[in-house]
């Protein structure tokens, strides 16, 4: 396995019987940051999904290695509590739960699970304060049912708050662009960026090439119809948010059935 | 024997029994057993017991009723911790109550009361035409009997303990005179394979500006029958808060009138009930508002495991005087297993042209995405529907409203720490 921290291999995945992925090949190492870059359908939040864990998606062929383990057969909670952050594209609404306990809810999970010490309430409230002034989330929006009624721009500020606290190896960011403003992609980049470590890898999935003038990655990948069709540098993203995705047909296109 | 035949045995008992009772008393026990007379126990060919199968009734009347058992002390409730008035009952039967009553309260047992003051009669209701009202009539002994003087507010509430282990007609008056203010908490608990039947019927009588927190813990064993029957009348300006948690009893039903009979009264009626096995909660509102300007709200959360079963028939009735009212009911129903039924009718029934009425009804499973958000953080799939299903039952919880912000957090966490308590024993249950 090597020093990679994520190596996906051939991978197949079908939802519903429709296969969505068809031979994904993807190495990610400590210290990198990936993009994933894709016109939509092409397959890029059921990769976030499969590595993340969600049940309803089949690998049908192919195989995930995170860390040098076999990723597949574990529960989303086992994936959490060994690194693995899932960014989401639409953060869920659980009204009822208030944010600051659905974050110590999480943290203790996962440092429980690591066989490390739970915090008491004082010190997760210290630890989620700190990370939430740098991300301008107020005290109140914290005692407010998680995601509900939140903005689009507070629900991905909320989503990076998350990461931060939980302090993931491999932070997978799905569109977190998608429906922000100027001000709030800054908020969020930033966030973001604050977080690149040599030990932690992200690989961030976005339509458009904007989030990366925040989030400045290492490499860059064109998921299409299911499969990377090309792999490059930054320069890459610049190409495709110039000429767009009208090329990035594969190969061999599907025969249409009668 | 039939179950008719067993009942009414049971009631020509009683004639004997109460043959010693003040006349007012007799006589309104002798048109209740008229009434119960006319219409026997009801079956589901009657409309109001259409969705609830009596047979498991009809079987234990069969049988000698289960003989009285000595129970250990009260098992921890929702209310164990909070400082209280007690009156404890075994049976029906008062065995115990706190002395040290301020002025102008009294909390007894009723049928001393009656004995003090046969007329007292007349502010128990028994005109309905609910079988289970007329026998509870002509056969309860025994209960409490509560009353507040005008403007008169208790520091603490007053507690009613009810303990059963054989059958049981219950039957409880609760006066409150003007502006009066009283929290009413009532625990019903037994032994968990017996299958002992207890019907007992509240009155409950506020008067102009008179004010009852009225919550109920119903946590009987899980072979009881258990009938409840709270006839309620509101003055002008009355606030009537009610929350009822049902987690035990096999089969169970509240039903509750709530007449408002004063201009801006407040009526809330709330509950929620936490089923698993094979348990049945029935539960029957009938919302009448009867003059202007009053607001009711009803809202029910129903979180049914196994192959248990929720029913909720709520009718809002708005007399033509009744304008200006505001009445909402909302019933949700979250199934945690495919074989839980929940059946909801909502009704509405208004001759009043300028009123607000909105009633809701929904059954649904968890949110699987909610659930996969919470498990994605690392939270443990067990932990994560407890979350949720808490959340859910959260928004009905905080809605008791105590007699001050601090006693409603008191009793609202102290509900939730009972239903958490639930949820883990039955998620645990659910993963063998």
């Amino acid at each position: 396995m090597g020093k990679a921290m994520l190596e996906i291999k051939n991978l197949h995945v079908s939802a519903e019987g429709q296969e969505i992925l068809r031979g994904v090949d993807l190495v990610v190492n400590a210290g990198e940051v990936h993009a994933i870059m894709g016109p939509n359908g092409s397959g890029k939040s059921t990769l976030s999904y499969v590595l993340a864990g969600r049940p309803g998606y089949d690998i049908t062929q192919g195989s995930i290695f995170y860390r040098g383990e076999d990723l597949t057969p574990l529960p989303p909670e086992a994936r959490a509590a060994k690194g693995i952050f899932l960014g989401f594209q639409y953060p869920v609404e659980i009204p009822g739960v208030a944010t600051m306990t659905f974050l110590k809810h999480a943290l203790n999970a996962q440092r429980k699970w690591r066989g490390e010490e739970e915090l008491d309430a004082m010190g997760v409230m210290k630890l989620v304060q700190r990370e939430a002034g740098k991300l301008k989330i107020s005290a109140d929006m914290l005692k407010r049912p998680v995601n509900t009624g939140f903005s689009g721009g507070e629900k991905k500020r909320c989503e990076i708050l998350q990461m931060a606290v939980l302090q993931p190896l491999l932070a997978v960011l799905d569109e977190t662009d998608s429906g922000l403003d100027v001000d709030a992609l800054r908020l969020v980049g930033d966030g973001v960026s604050a977080l690149r470590t040599p030990d932690r890898a992200m690989i961030v999935i976005t339509h458009y090439q904007r989030l990366l003038d925040h989030i400045v990655p290492d490499f860059v990948h064109v998921l299409s119809q299911g499969k990377i069709t090309r792999s490059g540098g930054r320069e890459l993203a610049l190409e495709l948010d110039r000429e767009g995705y009208a090329g990035e047909q594969p190969p061999e296109r599907i025969p249409a059935r009668a | 024997m039939t179950a008719s035949q067993a009942l009414n045995s049971r009631i020509s008992g009683m004639e004997a029994i109460t043959d010693s009772a003040p006349p007012p008393v007799r006589a309104w026990r002798r048109d209740a057993r008229g009434r119960y007379a006319g219409t026997g126990l009801p079956t589901r060919r009657d409309e109001a017991w259409r969705w609830t199968d009596l047979s498991p009734l009809y079987e234990h009347l069969t049988r000698p009723a289960p003989v009285a058992q000595t129970l250990k002390n009260a098992p921890d409730g929702p209310f164990s911790a909070i400082d209280c008035w007690r009156l404890s009952f075994v049976n029906g039967e008062l065995q115990e109550a706190s002395a040290d009553l301020p002025a102008g309260v009294r909390a007894m047992s009723l049928r001393t009361a009656l004995l003090q003051d046969p007329a007292l009669a007349a502010q128990m209701g028994s005109n309905g035409a609910s079988a289970f009202l007329s026998l509870n009539s002509a056969l309860a002994e025994d209960g409490a009997f509560i009353h507040v003087a005008a403007g008169t507010k208790l520091t603490k509430p007053v507690h009613l303990v009810f303990s059963n282990s054989s059958d049981a007609q219950i039957r409880n008056l609760v006066v409150l005179e003007p502006r009066a203010d009283l929290m009413l908490l009532e625990s019903h608990f037994g032994p968990a394979e017996t299958d002992y039947f207890v019907n007992q019927v509240s009155d409950v009588q506020l008067a102009e500006g008179a004010r009852l927190a009225h919550y109920r813990d119903q946590a009987e064993g899980l072979a009881a029958l258990h009938f409840h029957y709270l006839n309620a009348r509101l003055e002008g300006d009355a606030h009537y808060d009610g929350f009822t948690l049902t987690r035990g009893a096999h089969l169970s039903r509240n039903e509750s009138h709530m007449a408002i009979t004063g201009r801006h009264a407040q009526c809330r009626l709330n509950g929620v009930n936490i089923l698993g096995g094979d348990q049945v909660c029935d539960t029957t509102s009938v919302m009448a508002h009867q003059a202007p300007a009053s607001t009711s709200t009803q809202m029910f959360r129903n979180v049914l495991a196994g192959k248990s079963q929720g029913i909720f028939q709520g009718l809002i009735r708005v007399a033509k005087p009744a304008q200006r009212t505001d009445a909402r009911q909302q019933i949700k129903a979250l199934l945690l297993s495919t074989q839980a039924v929940q059946k909801s009718k909502p009704e509405l029934e208004i001759l009043a042209d300028d009123v607000k009425c909105a009633h809701g009804a929904s059954a649904g499973q968890l949110d699987a995405g909610a659930l996969f958000y919470l498990r994605a953080r690392g939270i443990g799939e067990a932990q994560a529907r407890a979350l949720l299903i808490g959340a859910f039952l959260e928004e009905c919880v905080a809605q008791i409203e105590g007699g001050s912000a601090q006693e409603a957090e008191h009793i609202q966490q102290a509900m939730q720490a009972v239903i958490g308590a639930w949820l883990a024993r039955q998620l645990a249950v659910e993963n063998v």
